[in-house]
């Protein structure tokens, strides 16, 4: 490669260099390497690929990931055919490239014949049980975590040079695994969130770099009370003072992110509020946008937790949506933390229509559906998110609905609900049953409805359309609706008051639930991720 | 369509719902105490030093608080204690079932011999109109196949309904548990062998309702102790070199209320100042114009935190006895059984009064000037 095109790489790789320039570079650097004559195909896909990488976020990605899945494939088909293709270097490479984009399961055998290898450095073996702990993150499956966790033998490590910085490293990473390990285990856990504290408290002890790794174990584990008192002790004691000046920064700035986060935790917004917006300043002043947004959306998530969702205006949360659409979290490690982004967008938007709607019915009742559609279409969307994704919030029911009956209790007729099993159950009983049923239900669900269908049954069961302190969605023809209760005018009408009963419940328990999202640190230039981050340059593909 | 009324009942409703359930059983294991301020931490922490020799450790908690989300810190997976959080009308029963279990579990380990239990803790706080009312409680169990009952001390503080409900029922399930638990608890207040110590803050509903827990339990003495150990609340602990941590540590130390050395140095003044030889004092401070309201601060509980130095500073020294007391009932029986001298050797009584009852307190203990010096140091807190 000669220094001209040296030249031209450096720049692409350059993130300070303007944009404009960067692709200019890119596309001239390739068109350099596509005459070079010792360059084979593979070779410039692989150039190809990591171009890209470099230019990610400045640039949409077109073809590159055709491009690696094409030497995959290639691969593929020539070891199931004659042996491997690749030599284990490009295997490896590969395997960096892979992980870089977040294809963590095809990235395993590229991986897995190279650890095995005695030749393997140190570095490569932490990337490969990285690769397994991400790829655990994103499927739950415990085997990923054991795999990893097998590949990260004190003694081994002891072997590689720089071996107290390695164990460091081991210890951090063998922390957050028994971290996820618990998690993944549940009530079987036995003990392994003690240990992966532990074991983040020495990765600690021996590299200061892992400081917020230790302070936020506890949040991870939900023991907000200790994680803010670890961070604070670490923020009085300073043993990142020993690392260099900028690194420093950042991990103080790490341990004040997660402090914010235990503070919001336990209800001190306050606090959190003004740890957030130093945080802010400080990322600003380092230019990490990545870090900046991440505490965007905790002071989003800060603003949405402490106040009842009907106190807020369709200007304030429609505020709160465009700050939560600006964010931008690029680097694949921040994926949860994305994931997490999209599901306050639905919750946001259901709640734009929910108190859109209810502000437009100021004054007079409206005939005018389209308010009442973009509410269901929007409860319907959060639910499924949540439904899907955060499962653990179906830990107590969340809605009822009762159909009252002639004769004897048959199965749920009511239209339209079937698609909201998960979230609403569906009973059916005759008239002289149903003051049981709604003291039996009524205490553990956050939403109740009860659906009569005529006026002879409404009349007969009206005096029993009562629930101690709370308000029942009725549809009960002929009857006025109590003052307590909440009248439904028809099948839609009730069906949208449920349903968006329902979401309004998942999404309250979602705001005020502390999941903790396991993501890139806040930093995106955090010395904790220093073993985490693939690293190739285009001049390795000619020494491969 | 419904209407916006309906929409509104709706939604409040649905929100409340979620957030009650959410104040009697998590979601998940986890949880937590709100850091309303230091107190509460301080609460949690003597919890925690405490807990590697506890078998049970329950915690009490409220009905929710819109403000405040409580949580109840886990336990170590390596600690034996096993961890209940409990709604209140809740506690009484599983606290009294388990002290029996612990009882019975212990007679048959170890028949014969002098046997102890492991203390069961039970620690209960509440949070309410955005403040920390409460209150830690331990209950010492020392159990022995020839001496089954509860020979520690009890008492427990809660405010509001909540503690209230939690105080009769503790009252029932402990007598059904112990069956001589009473006996004990006055006998080893008699001897004043027990510590007790209760973690407070004040306001009229928990001391109406210390009242009639102590009462109910045939206290005979009954010691407030605040412990300070070397725990400090969180605004303190900010580093200031921390990227901007001191701003908020400044900023939430000024809407703090006025500097606990205040109310501390008028307390060591009036004591220094009044304490002959061999007399008794008693102090009464007047806290607040209206405590309620002065609990309401953006950070939580001053009064709570003057309390909380106040009476760590005089304990520690041994000197006074911190007590509180909102109506003449209440003042008259601190003061007399001050006046007798229980159990313990501390020269003054200091009696926070709430401002509402200052008139009433001034009243009564110029009846009492004959036995102590007596002086009313008024303190109130800028709004």
């Amino acid at each position: 490669m000669t220094s001209d095109v040296r030249a031209l790489v450096d720049t692409v790789r350059d993130g300070t260099a303007p944009n404009r320039a960067r692709l200019h570079a890119a596309r001239s650097a390739l068109w350099a390497l596509e005459h070079e004559h010792e360059w084979t195909d593979l070779d410039l896909k692989l150039a190809r690929v990591m171009v890209s990488r470099w230019l990610d976020g400045v640039t949409p990605s077109s073809s590159w990931e055709y491009d690696l899945v094409e030497v995959w494939r290639t691969d593929r088909l020539a070891r199931d055919a004659h042996g491997a293709s690749l030599s284990d270097p490009q295997r490896l490479l590969v395997a960096r490239l892979l992980y870089d984009c977040g294809q963590y399961a095809a990235a395993i055998p590229f991986f897995e014949q190279a650890v095995r290898s005695t030749q393997i450095s140190a570095e490569m073996v932490l990337l490969a049980a990285y690769n397994f702990e991400h790829l655990g993150r994103q499927t739950g499956d415990a085997g990923d975590v054991a795999a990893a966790l097998e590949l990260l033998d004190d003694d081994r490590f002891r072997t590689f040079p720089h071996a107290e910085q390695m164990l460091a490293e081991s210890l951090h990473l063998r922390g957050h695994l028994y971290l996820m390990q618990d998690q993944l285990a549940g009530r079987h856990a036995g003990g392994f969130s003690q240990l992966g504290t532990d074991l983040l408290r020495q990765a600690a002890d021996l590299d200061p770099s892992y400081a917020s790794c230790f302070t936020s174990s506890y949040a991870e584990r939900g023991d907000y009370v200790r994680s803010i008192s670890a961070s604070l002790e670490v923020l009085r004691d300073r043993p990142f003072g020993l690392l260099a000046p900028y690194e420093a920064t950042i991990v103080a700035l790490e341990v004040l992110f997660y402090l914010s986060y235990g503070l919001l935790s336990v209800g001190e917004y306050e606090r959190a509020r003004l740890c957030l917006a130093s945080f802010i300043e400080a990322v600003d002043r380092l230019e990490d946008d990545e870090a900046r947004d991440h505490a965007r959306l905790f002071m989003v998530k800060l603003e949405l937790k402490r106040r009842f969702a009907s106190d807020f205006s369709t200007s304030e949360l429609a505020g709160y949506y465009a700050e939560i659409r600006a964010l931008a979290f690029s680097s694949p490690l921040s994926e949860p933390v994305a994931a997490e982004t999209r599901r306050y967008e639905r919750v946001l938007e259901f709640l734009m229509a929910l108190v859109g709607l209810r502000d437009r019915l100021a004054g007079s009742p409206s005939t005018d559906d389209s308010g009442s559609d973009l509410l269901f279409e929007r409860a319907r969307a959060l639910i499924r998110t949540l439904v899907d994704e955060r499962p653990s919030l179906l830990a107590s029911p969340v809605g009822a609905v009762i159909e009252v009956v002639n004769g004897e209790a048959s199965s749920p007729t009511l239209d339209g609900l079937e698609e909201f099993d998960a979230v609403c159950r569906r009973l059916v009983t005759p008239p002289a049953g149903l003051a049981g049923i709604l003291r039996q239900i009524a205490d553990e669900h956050d939403v109740v409805g009860v659906w009569i269908d005529s006026e002879g049954l409404a009349a007969s069961v009206q005096d029993r359309l009562t629930l101690p302190g709370r308000s029942i969605i009725v549809h009960s023809p002929g009857q006025d609706s109590l003052p307590t209760n909440v009248q439904a005018d028809g099948a839609a009408d009730f069906r949208d008051l449920l349903i968006a009963g329902c979401a309004l419940s998942l999404a309250k328990r979602f705001l005020i639930d502390d999941e903790y999202i396991f993501g890139l640190t806040p930093c995106t230039q955090s010395p904790a991720v220093k073993f985490q981050l693939a690293r190739y340059d285009i001049e390795e593909i000619r020494t491969l | 369509m419904a209407d916006r009324h309906g929409w509104d009942r709706l939604i409040r409703d649905v929100e409340e719902r979620v957030l009650s359930a959410f104040s009697t059983h998590s979601f998940r294991a986890a949880a937590s105490v709100s850091l309303a301020h230091g107190f509460l931490r301080e609460a949690l922490n003597s919890c925690s030093s405490v807990s590697a020799d506890l078998e049970w450790l329950a915690f009490v908690v409220p009905p929710f608080d819109r403000d405040n989300w409580w949580i109840v810190s886990p336990r170590d997976e390596e600690s034996a204690t096993a961890l209940e959080v409990l709604a209140p009308a809740a506690a009484a029963a599983r606290i009294a079932r388990r002290c029996r279990d612990l009882r019975a579990a212990t007679t048959e380990v170890r028949p014969g011999a002098a046997a102890t239990v492991s203390l069961s803790d039970f620690a209960g706080w509440s949070l309410a109109d955005g403040i920390v009312q409460v209150v830690g409680l331990y209950v010492n169990v020392s159990i022995t196949p020839d001496r089954p009952g509860l020979e520690g001390a009890l008492l427990l503080g809660l405010g509001h309904e909540a503690g209230a409900d939690l105080i009769t029922a503790l009252e029932d399930g402990v007598e059904h548990a112990g069956g001589c638990v009473r006996d004990r608890l006055r006998l080893a207040y008699a001897r004043d062998a027990t510590p007790v110590r209760v973690i407070a803050s004040l306001d009229d509903a928990f001391q109406e309702h210390l009242g009639r827990a102590r009462q109910a339990l045939g206290l005979r003495e009954f010691l407030v102790q605040l412990e300070g150990g070397s725990l400090q609340p969180v605004d303190h602990c900010l580093p200031p070199a921390a990227v901007s941590l001191s701003e908020a540590a400044t900023a939430t130390d000024a809407e703090s209320g006025p500097d606990a050395s205040d109310i501390h140095k008028a307390f060591e003044d009036a004591l220094g100042a009044l304490r002959p030889p061999g007399r008794k004092t008693v102090i009464a401070l007047r806290v607040a114009a209206s405590p309620s309201a002065s609990l309401r601060t953006p950070v939580g509980d001053w009064l709570g935190w003057c309390e909380f130095r106040y009476g760590l500073a005089s304990l520690r020294a041994g000197r006074a006895v911190l007590t509180t007391a909102n109506d003449p009932t209440t003042l008259n029986a601190e003061l007399a059984r001050y006046a007798r001298g229980a159990a313990h050797s501390a020269r003054g009584l200091v009696v926070l009064v709430p401002g509402h009852f200052e008139a009433g307190a001034r009243l009564l203990l110029e009846q009492w000037r004959e036995t102590f010096d007596v002086s009313c140091a008024i303190y109130d807190p800028p709004n």
